[in-house]
């Protein structure tokens, strides 16, 4: 199984060898009874025009590479998946194929129910990772956590990368946006940054830190009571 | 002593003093028969230079594993100072593997043989491995054969021949089953102790009549004169192929035997071919390195073959050409009417008797719903590309901003991209049916029109496409400018380049060192780009043409000029192989 996951993971580093950088965005918008909306980005259009030209080829280093209706049908199964998931509602997704951006939103009455939902994601697009996001929002407390779960086989996979491929990473980044509508009374994770209005909190870090597993997307956000 | 290392001595060994030629116990029925010319070599570099080299050190050690270390590849007993030669023969029952080299002390030689049975007969020692007899190495005082067999499993599906051989009669397999004949494959042999000593049998047998039968000038291939003719004393190595197709054939119906049904299998033995010879030389020489092949077709397939390749480059594609400016070029000419029309003749050719009714129909068909005369009016069958730098282009991409609040604003930036510049070139003398299709990209929103200058642009393509149409020459490129500015004073090509794209039907041309350099910027290992930049001080330009057909024959000729400072061919590939292993 975990060979399976790691070719999968090979499979989407090979893709992602020959575009130059990409962006993860994650956000979250939390209303006072723990209700809110999610959304989730992927931005290739750094490289864009290294992708038009892995789409004009059937495979690539052996790979198949996916043709734009593959991908069209993998959005759709993820729509769907969503839209069978308890707790989830209004989903909807965009896809930008000349600029390769797709991002996938939805609604939940609980933010428990978007647990794992990255991963769900990117298994729905054939790609399986053991890192994977929790969510926790107590009401009561009114206080947000966010645990990552680092998978060292992340690390292990990006050594064996040829040194080129590994270029890939040195730009690109990951965002998580974590909007709420009271204040901020405090964050945990140090490299989270707070807004001016006190009312939203943004982590960006490095891909090549997630991987090594030196940053920690870890965060406790405790809002005013 | 392992087999293909002997080889590998044969081949590639070499040296010494004029010693005699073993060509003459080369049957004139080989199929195909490869040289390396020691006598030539030994000129390019003498032996106490060629044990210093890595390869040199390489051969001895390899050699004398086990055994007394030897200073010089002279001293292994082998006369590596004649031809070392090896050929190939195909008979009903068995194909030959052979090579062949001259002995000069039978005592040194005996003491590189690893451990292996040895049988002695006549004067004749063969040294051979319990558990792999279908390879033996024999030899006398004079010379030494190694020696490999592989069955024809289908010679031993006769009766007479079982009963010769003692092998069983053979049960009948059931209807649709994998079978060869009538008989299920398996049945061949019961056990493959049955085919091994079969085959040393074999081999044996020809390894005594190579070494000990006085074989005539006639029946030696010195008495074939289609491989003399081949002959090239000024080579360095050479190769030469009796009948390409049916060693072709032979190769792939051992392959179809196995994983295919007996039906193609058939057809293959059946395919329309004469004999065609093939022919390869390499030179090292003072001034360059070369390689050259030659197909020697039947008439039949020349005269196609002239059709098919019958034309030249056109003229005016050299008007594009900034030879200064260039990474390479690839030229391609085709007569488009002679391919569309001989194409499918060889494809029937190459079915052979096989479905003959149905490939008479199917030509008939094609040349009815292809007007091949106005096709090649459209595409004439000449192309050029012209690879031109790498160069820089902005490119617009999607981002994010974020006010104060984090508020999410789409934003577009510009970046720097580094693509490839390239012209493509073809000729053309109706290009009304472009024109066509490039007004309805106009309106279809994927193509525009300004000053002469058609620009694709869409999604699915990596970048902006500019394409002119003048005087039946259609362009292709990456740069506008390059398109648009056809000012002849600021283009140039040498008098030998425009040769050789105009007289050849194909070619291919690096600019080695531009091509190194580039790669050089994208190497980010250091141990690499030192590797780089010994070569790219090292090299010269890479030219490969491929000639029309001329006499029966087609040419292909790979050329290097050598770089300064090298005596010959032979001592800059050692100088190479030894500087890239740092």
């Amino acid at each position: 199984m975990l060979k399976n996951y790691i070719t999968k993971l090979i499979l989407l580093v090979v893709l992602l060898s020959l575009t130059s950088c990409f962006e993860i965005i994650e956000e979250v918008n939390l209303n006072k009874d723990g209700s809110g909306d999610f959304v989730l980005t992927i931005n290739l259009s750094q490289s864009k025009s290294k992708i038009t030209s892995i789409m004009l080829l059937d495979s690539i280093n052996g790979h198949k590479v996916p043709s734009r209706e593959g991908i069209q049908q993998g959005m759709i199964e993820v729509v769907n998946y969503l839209k069978k998931s308890k707790g989830i509602y209004n989903v909807t997704k965009k896809e930008d194929y000349e600029n390769y951006v797709f991002s996938v939103q939805c609604s939940f009455k609980n933010i428990n129910s978007i647990n794992n939902l990255t991963k769900e994601v990117l298994g729905k697009q054939k790609v399986k990772i053991q890192s994977y996001n929790t969510y926790e929002y107590d009401v009561s407390n009114k206080e947000f956590t966010k645990e990552y779960n680092y998978d060292s086989q992340l690390l292990k996979q990006y050594n064996k990368l040829p040194v080129d491929t590994k270029k890939v990473f040195e730009n690109a980044s990951y965002t998580g946006i974590y909007r709420f509508n009271e204040q901020i009374q405090s964050v945990s994770n140090t490299k989270a940054k707070v807004s001016k209005s006190k009312k939203a909190a943004m982590l960006r870090v490095n891909a090549i830190d997630l991987i090594n597993g030196h940053t920690k997307l870890n965060t406790k956000i405790q809002l005013a009571k | 002593m392992n087999k293909y290392y002997l080889l590998a001595i044969a081949l590639l060994g070499v040296m010494y003093i004029n010693a005699q030629d073993l060509a003459y116990k080369i049957p004139k029925e080989a199929n195909a028969v490869a040289s390396l010319k020691g006598e030539n070599l030994i000129e390019l570099i003498p032996i106490q230079e060629f044990d210093k080299t890595k390869v040199g050190k390489e051969i001895l050690r390899e050699a004398t594993r086990n055994r007394d270390r030897q200073q010089s590849v002279a001293d292994l007993g082998l006369d590596i100072s004649s031809t070392g030669y090896y050929f190939y023969q195909i008979t009903d029952s068995i194909r030959y593997h052979c090579a062949l080299m001259p002995i000069n002390d039978v005592q040194k030689f005996e003491k590189l043989l690893r451990r292996g049975k040895v049988v002695e007969e006549d004067g004749v020692k063969i040294r051979y491995k319990e558990y792999s007899k279908e390879s033996v190495i024999a030899w006398n005082d004079k010379m030494v054969l190694s020696i490999t067999g592989e069955i024809i499993e289908s010679y031993f599906t006769d009766d007479k021949v079982r009963e010769l051989y003692n092998l069983p009669e053979r049960k009948k397999g059931e209807e649709g089953e994998e079978e060869l004949g009538k008989y299920l494959r398996d049945d061949i042999f019961e056990k493959w102790e049955q085919k091994e000593e079969i085959t040393f049998h074999y081999v044996r047998n020809k390894a005594y009549h190579i070494l000990n039968t006085p074989i005539t000038n006639k029946q030696s291939i010195l008495a074939n004169r289609e491989y003399v003719k081949t002959i090239d004393k000024k080579a360095e190595a050479s190769i030469w192929v009796s009948d390409f197709m049916k060693i072709y054939s032979d190769v792939m119906k051992g392959k179809m035997s196995r994983y295919y049904s007996s039906f193609l299998y058939a057809g293959m033995d059946q395919a329309k071919y004469e004999r065609q010879q093939f022919s390869g030389h390499v030179y090292a020489e003072k001034d360059e390195l070369k390689m050259k092949a030659t197909y020697h077709l039947d008439k039949k397939m020349a005269s196609r073959m002239k059709k098919v390749y019958g034309n030249s480059l056109n003229k005016k594609f050299l008007k594009y050409i900034n030879e200064d400016e260039i990474l390479g070029y690839a030229s391609y000419v085709i007569d488009t009417k002679g391919f569309l029309t001989e194409y499918p003749k060889m494809m029937k050719n190459n079915l052979g008797g096989l479905f003959e009714t149905e490939a008479d129909i199917i030509t008939e068909l094609l040349s009815i719903v292809l007007d091949e005369k106005a096709i090649s009016k459209v595409i004439k069958g000449d192309a050029l590309f012209l690879m031109y730098d790498l160069s820089d282009k902005e490119v617009t991409y999607k981002s994010y901003k974020y006010d104060d609040d984090f508020k999410q604003k789409e934003v577009e930036k510009t970046r720097t991209e580094t693509i490839p510049d390239f012209l493509l070139l073809l000729s053309s003398s109706d290009t009304g049916i472009l024109k066509k299709l490039l007004k309805l990209g106009e309106e279809k929103g994927v193509s525009s029109y300004k000053d002469g200058v058609y620009t694709l642009k869409h999604r699915e393509l990596p970048t902006e496409l500019y394409v002119s149409i003048d005087q039946g020459v259609i362009a292709v490129g990456t740069t506008l400018e390059r398109i648009k500015g056809l000012d002849t004073s600021t283009k140039n090509v040498s008098q030998k380049h425009r040769k050789i794209l105009r007289k050849n039907s194909g070619s291919i041309y690096i600019n080695t060192k531009e091509v190194l350099e580039i790669a050089k910027k994208f190497e980010r290992s250091k141990r690499k780009k030192r590797t780089l930049d010994y070569i790219i001080n090292d090299i010269e330009d890479i030219q490969l043409t491929n000639g029309k057909v001329r006499n029966n024959k087609m040419t292909a000729e790979l050329k290097m000029k050598l770089p300064e400072g090298h005596k010959n061919g032979l001592k800059y590939l050692m100088t190479l192989i030894e500087n890239l292993d740092k």
